[in-house]
């Protein structure tokens, strides 16, 4: 579930976007500028708002009335951009790995259990690369992929940090119509398998037409229209 | 000159070199990150005074530096107060005098680095969960490791080079603070090409070694 209403002063207009949704699937639309990163931007805490909140499955992330802020990494926002942005200096798994080390560093407080969680971490991590199909790339470098296995492991590397929420800003513009489709297929059973709510930037109608959920047109930092669409995943029927 | 001054010579240049790389290492890798985080005006002051003795002749880096170490100075008066001994014609000016002409190069080099690491994957490494340490150690450094070696590699070159500033603030005592700059220009300046030519053939040794171990470990990190 996710609630807020978050507002920035850009260079050119000024970003005011709100919106309250159970729903598992949130596609921002429009055209490029429009304000559609900076919105993703602003729900991960990458970029602090001028005014507004932001709620995330019950927690809040951000208040400006009350002064709350928590830090990206503190958010448990899986954020895929789009350049994917995977370690080049690292592995598959390491990538992987990365979130997972991280999201327990606070809790470990020795380098025993550290080894330990390492080892049963390392189970569901395979159980990732396993549904992502990636297994079998766990020691290449992102440089020896392909576009649409670099976005798996992207997407398996958001997963496996514990997010709650997936943001993914235009997931399919560098891929071919073969590859796009099988994306969507994708991300339609990640939502599924995973019960993670995705919010998805795109520019394209037709790749937006793919996703139930709420379709939310944003234009120069505004919202100008918002269509509910019924899944065909679950009965969940806005109004 | 006999061959004990000629080592002494050579292994006090070493000495003086590494230590001087190893603090120029730490101190100009830290201000190029914490300087390149900010674009506050005291700041850029500051990264102007680090980088100004790379512009200056180095008698004038030397004359400052003699102002700043000297018994009169604040800095020299409180060493002098403590120890009853002057900074200056000991060895330890003469790192002061290399960490000040090389710190622009690796500081230089380092901010090269580090502005070349693509800030998303940063950004990335944050919403995965690192704090802002662990985004240094795991991404930023290794990722600018190439720089950061050449920078190494350069303060190294120009702290075993160091001439000017180190004649003015640490003298040319045979055994003490003679270096091989130093050396070598005395014994060419007296006509004893004997020792002129060792010592040139010892900084050459020591350069070309010096390159071909960056160039490998460059190399072995490229093949990645």
């Amino acid at each position: 579930m996710i609630d807020f209403h978050l507002v920035k002063q850009l260079n050119a207009f000024t970003l005011d976007v709100a919106h309250t949704t159970e729903s598992p699937f949130l596609i921002l639309m429009g055209p490029s500028g429009s304000g559609k990163t900076t919105l993703l931007n602003l729900i991960s805490g990458l970029t602090t708002p001028d005014k507004g909140y932001l709620r995330l499955n019950g927690r809040l992330l951000f208040d400006h009335d009350t002064g709350v802020s928590l830090p990206p990494r503190d958010r448990r926002i899986g954020y895929i951009f789009q350049s994917l942005a995977l370690f080049p200096h690292m592995t598959v798994l390491q990538n992987v790995m990365f979130g997972v080390r991280h999201r327990h560093r606070g809790e470990l407080h020795s380098q025993i259990q550290e080894r330990v969680m390492g080892r049963d971490h390392r189970q569901s991590i395979h159980e990732q690369l396993d549904f992502l199909k990636i297994e079998h790339l766990s020691s290449k470098y992102p440089a020896e992929l392909s576009g649409g296995e670099r976005q798996r492991v992207a997407i398996a590397r958001a997963l496996s940090s514990e997010a709650d929420i997936l943001l993914m800003d235009e997931p399919f513009a560098s891929l071919d119509r073969a590859n796009r489709d099988n994306a969507i297929q994708l991300l339609l059973s990640v939502q599924s398998h995973y019960q993670k709510a995705i919010i998805l930037v795109t520019h394209s109608p037709e790749e937006a037409d793919a996703f139930p959920g709420d379709h939310l047109e944003i234009l120069c930092g505004k919202p100008v229209s918002l269509k509910r669409r019924s899944g065909f995943l679950d009965d969940s029927v806005n109004s | 000159m006999s061959h004990p001054l000629i080592l002494s010579a050579v292994l006090l240049s070493l000495r003086i070199a590494a230590l001087s790389t190893l603090f120029t290492g730490v101190l100009g890798t830290l201000l190029a990150r914490k300087l390149s985080q900010t674009k506050k005006t005291s700041f850029r002051v500051i990264e102007t005074l680090v980088v100004l003795p790379m512009v200056l002749p180095p008698s004038i880096v030397g004359y400052l530096l003699l102002l700043a170490l000297g018994k009169n100075s604040w800095l020299g008066g409180l060493i002098f107060a403590a120890t009853g001994k002057t900074l200056l014609f000991s060895w330890p000016a003469a790192v002061i005098a290399a960490v000040i002409v090389s710190l622009p190069l690796m500081y230089q080099s380092a901010r090269a680095g580090f502005q070349g690491v693509d800030q998303r994957l940063e950004n990335a490494a944050r919403t995965l969960g690192a704090n802002e340490w662990h985004i240094f150690t795991e991404i930023t450094l290794p990722l600018a490791k190439p720089k950061l070696l050449t920078g190494l590699a350069l303060s190294f070159a120009r702290a075993i080079g160091e001439f000017g500033a180190t004649l003015m603030v640490a003298g040319n005592i045979p055994g003490k603070t003679q270096t091989i700059p130093t050396a070598l220009y005395f014994a060419a300046e007296g006509g004893d090409h004997a020792t002129a030519d060792a010592l040139m053939l010892i900084s050459l040794f020591i350069g070309i070694t010096a390159m071909f171990s960056v160039n490998f470990i460059l190399d072995k990190s490229r093949t990645q």
